[in-house]
């Protein structure tokens, strides 16, 4: 009987969404989270959504295609690299996907993923800004920052949303590339189909 | 009717008158000294004909040799066993000469006389017929050896210089040819045809011969190879062998038939320390007669790892030993230090071959062995399981000993410091100023380590979006020096400290002098803040790993740090905390969390 509640516990715990253990990391996304003002109640305006579907052949994701470069599918670190061509086939931003079993492990990707480094708490608030736009269940830019003014400025080094049981992180190949229309367009495809693939090439 | 006597092994025939008038005389006892029985061969010794010292010409006089030499001994007569036949048959009155010739042909073996313990040098044979008082008469007479002998005393020659040789085969003169220390009987002259034919009317004839017995031996040129050896050849355990390696983590090495094949493979080796060891080693002999000899060889290339083979008698059968591979401990102990030599060559040399006593000889050459030495058995992450992806690596083995300088290290920390030392300083890698983000280690407590990539400069595949190569954080250091070390068996650890706080300056991997390792996303933009400056002016570490043996610390990341200081030193020397804003931010040695590297690829 004790048993059974001990499971039950756990299961609880695993639902709510709070059962990161608390290692240095977890208490680093913690800290970010708290900065950032980010909820971590996974529930809030999470829209259906699907996987994209890869194949050998580009994916097409509105005016995009999606071309898988490296596909790395040992857990905890499973991720996908892809390329983000434009019409002309040109390589316009590169992106990591963490596709997961729940939007909660999938926003725990991100986080994770944003933290992952030795700066300062501090420092990662302000390199990062929570944009609270329609792209993804949650949206975090990554400013760049203006050497010249010794300032982030608001030209977004990447952006990096969740939309589901999938995060995306999408970086301009060049400073001028409108990642914001790039990263819309990826997260409409994850709620309303993930692309399809491309014939003939 | 025949006077016979023995002189020095001469049969003496005296001329003598036959009574009806048949008179037959004979040679001279050094008439037809040329005629011999079996057969009529000579041997000449083998002059050096090929002209002035060159390599050709001694090539073409080391053609010559035939491998032939005089016994000096002869055979081995056997005196008491030997004895000639006498035969003898004389017709007379008969009506023609093939009449009477008839007679003597189917008489002859019946008139004998044997002479014993003694074989002569003038055996042969008279015989004719001639004409007496209107009739005919025959004559036939002849002296057979039955000659017993062994070919030679032993199986082994020792030449004039001492040099005990192997006999092949024993040529005696002119009686035939056999094995060494073999008896022999040889009954001589036997070409009956020649002793009886009818020779025609009045015909007549005198033949003397004899046996030539001097000796000649074939020596055995015995040809001994070394066709493979096996260092690492137990797999399950280097108790006493070398270990498991491989070329890289996606190519390992097939050392089914050896490290070093004979005109084929020559695959490095590795071992630990100070180790007894031994390995095998498989031979081909030629001629197959060969059925042991004493094996062993000596080290002859300066300085080499490994020392002598220890001579070990080896059995062959077929002209294989056997077993197969054949054991041999190799003399001293492995170095004491961490080593990579590539002069270890050995001089091969048998002896006693067939339990002759035959002395030392060389017959081949193995090497040049690649020979790695390491402290110990590589620890986790690596893996000495026999074909693991996680053993030991030589592209890791030449990062570390020859890129880090690690060669003649005989202490874990001489080791550790040398590998820090490198990859902060000598291996182009410089910090990420733009993130501090990890490239090569996938997790902040180590977890999998690109090590490929990490010796290659090609980037990890961590990081996103990817990034020069050279660029790191301190989860990569950590992660190279816990790596290393563990490759050469030192089970230095990954340490992770969280919070880590304001710098003082250190230098910074790629950097150099810095105390504020983010200085490009500060206000300030320097790399060397005001010391008192924090957040946005100066940015600090939000956490840092390095790595700790015998506690004490080494970080290839800031410092370096090379195995000098106590973690509460480090700490103390690295970590500014000398204002309340510092303080704030700053971990202590109670906030070092211990990591590890898991995964090697």
């Amino acid at each position: 009987m004790k048993q059974q509640i001990f499971a039950g516990w756990i299961i609880i715990t695993l639902i709510s969404g709070k059962c990161f253990a608390a290692g240095p990391m977890e208490e680093r996304i913690s800290q970010f989270t708290a900065a950032m003002h980010i909820s971590t109640d996974s529930q809030t305006n999470i829209l259906s959504s699907s996987h994209f579907v890869f194949t050998k052949q580009p994916l097409k994701v509105g005016d995009f295609q999606l071309k898988q470069k490296e596909k790395k599918e040992s857990s905890p670190i499973a991720f996908i690299d892809v390329d983000i061509l434009d019409t002309n086939d040109y390589v316009v931003a590169t992106g990591r996907i963490f596709e997961r079993s729940s939007s909660e492990m999938a926003r725990k990707a991100l986080l994770e993923k944003l933290v992952l480094n030795s700066m300062m708490i501090e420092s990662l608030v302000q390199k990062y800004e929570v944009a609270h736009n329609d792209i993804g269940d949650l949206c975090i830019v990554e400013k760049s920052f203006d050497k010249t003014a010794r300032a982030y400025s608001s030209v977004p080094l990447a952006i990096h949303f969740v939309r589901g049981c999938t995060a995306v992180s999408i970086y301009p190949m060049a400073k001028f590339n409108n990642i914001h229309d790039i990263s819309k367009v990826l997260d409409r495809a994850l709620t309303g189909g993930a692309g399809e693939p491309q014939s003939g090439k | 009717m025949m006077a016979l006597l023995r002189i020095n092994g001469n049969f003496v025939r005296y001329s003598l008158s036959l009574a009806f008038g048949l008179s037959l005389t004979t040679c001279s006892l050094q008439a037809a000294t040329t005629n011999f029985y079996h057969m009529n061969r000579t041997y000449t010794p083998v002059a050096y004909t090929a002209g002035v010292t060159t390599v050709y010409s001694l090539m073409v006089g080391l053609s010559n040799i035939t491998g032939i030499v005089k016994s000096g001994t002869n055979v081995v007569m056997d005196t008491n066993a030997s004895y000639a036949v006498e035969y003898e048959s004389l017709a007379l009155g008969y009506a023609s000469p093939e009449v009477a010739w008839y007679a003597v042909t189917t008489n002859y073996s019946s008139n004998t006389h044997i002479h014993s313990n003694v074989v002569y040098d003038n055996t042969g044979w008279v015989k004719g017929t001639h004409p007496a008082y209107g009739t005919w008469g025959g004559y036939l007479w002849f002296l057979e050896n039955h000659a017993t002998f062994k070919t030679s005393p032993t199986n082994f020659w020792v030449s004039p210089y001492g040099v005990t040789n192997l006999i092949a085969k024993v040529f005696v003169g002119t009686v035939g040819d056999y094995s060494p220390a073999t008896n022999v009987v040889d009954v001589g002259p036997t070409n009956l045809v020649a002793m009886t034919n009818y020779l025609g009317s009045g015909g007549n004839t005198d033949i003397i011969c004899r046996a030539d017995f001097d000796s000649y031996y074939q020596l055995v040129v015995p040809k001994l190879d070394v066709t493979n050896i096996k260092f690492n050849w137990d797999t399950s355990s280097s108790a006493s062998d070398a270990i498991n390696i491989r070329q890289d983590y996606n190519t390992p090495y097939d050392i089914s038939a050896g490290e070093w094949v004979k005109g084929g493979a020559n695959i490095p080796v590795c071992y630990t320390t100070n180790k007894a060891v031994m390995i095998q080693a498989r031979f081909t002999v030629q001629p197959t007669n060969i059925v042991n000899a004493d094996v062993w060889a000596v080290s002859i290339g300066t300085g080499s790892s490994l020392g002598n083979v220890i001579k070990t008698n080896v059995t062959f059968s077929g002209g294989v030993s056997v077993p197969e591979y054949i054991t041999f401990q190799v003399s001293g102990r492995t170095t004491n230090c961490i080593r990579k030599s590539t002069s270890d060559l050995w001089q091969w040399k048998m002896g006693n071959v067939n339990g002759i006593n035959t002395p030392a000889t060389d017959f081949a050459t193995s090497g040049v062995h690649t020979v790695y030495t390491i402290l110990g058995e590589p620890v986790a992450p690596w893996d000495n399981s026999a074909g693991s992806q996680k053993n030991a690596w030589v592209k890791a083995l030449d990062f570390g000993i020859g890129n880090a300088s690690c060669n003649g290290d005989s202490r874990a920390s001489n080791a550790l410091a040398h590998i820090t030392q490198f990859l902060h300083t000598g291996h182009g890698l410089t910090y990420d100023i733009n993130g501090g983000e990890n490239a090569y280690s996938s997790d902040y407590l180590g977890g999998t380590f690109q090590l490929t990539e990490y010796i290659d400069k090609t980037g990890g595949n961590n990081v996103s979006p990817s990034r020069a190569g050279n660029i790191v954080n301190c989860y990569d250091q950590a992660g190279g020096v816990f790596t290393l070390g563990h490759l050469f068996g030192v089970p230095v650890s990954y340490m992770f400290m969280q919070p880590f706080g304001y710098i003082n300056t250190v230098n910074l991997i790629g950097e150099g002098n810095c105390n504020n390792p983010f200085y490009p996303l500060s206000t300030s933009g320097l790399k060397i803040a005001g010391t008192n400056d924090v957040s946005p002016v100066r940015k600090g570490f939000g956490n840092h790993a390095f790595n700790a043996y015998d506690g004490f610390i080494f970080d290839a990341c800031a410092g370096p740090s090379i195995g000098t200081k106590t973690a509460a030193q480090y700490v103390s020397d690295t970590v500014d905390e000398s204002t309340p804003a510092e303080a704030a931010a700053a971990g202590t040695v109670a906030n070092i969390s211990l990591g590890a590297i898991t995964d090697i690829q």
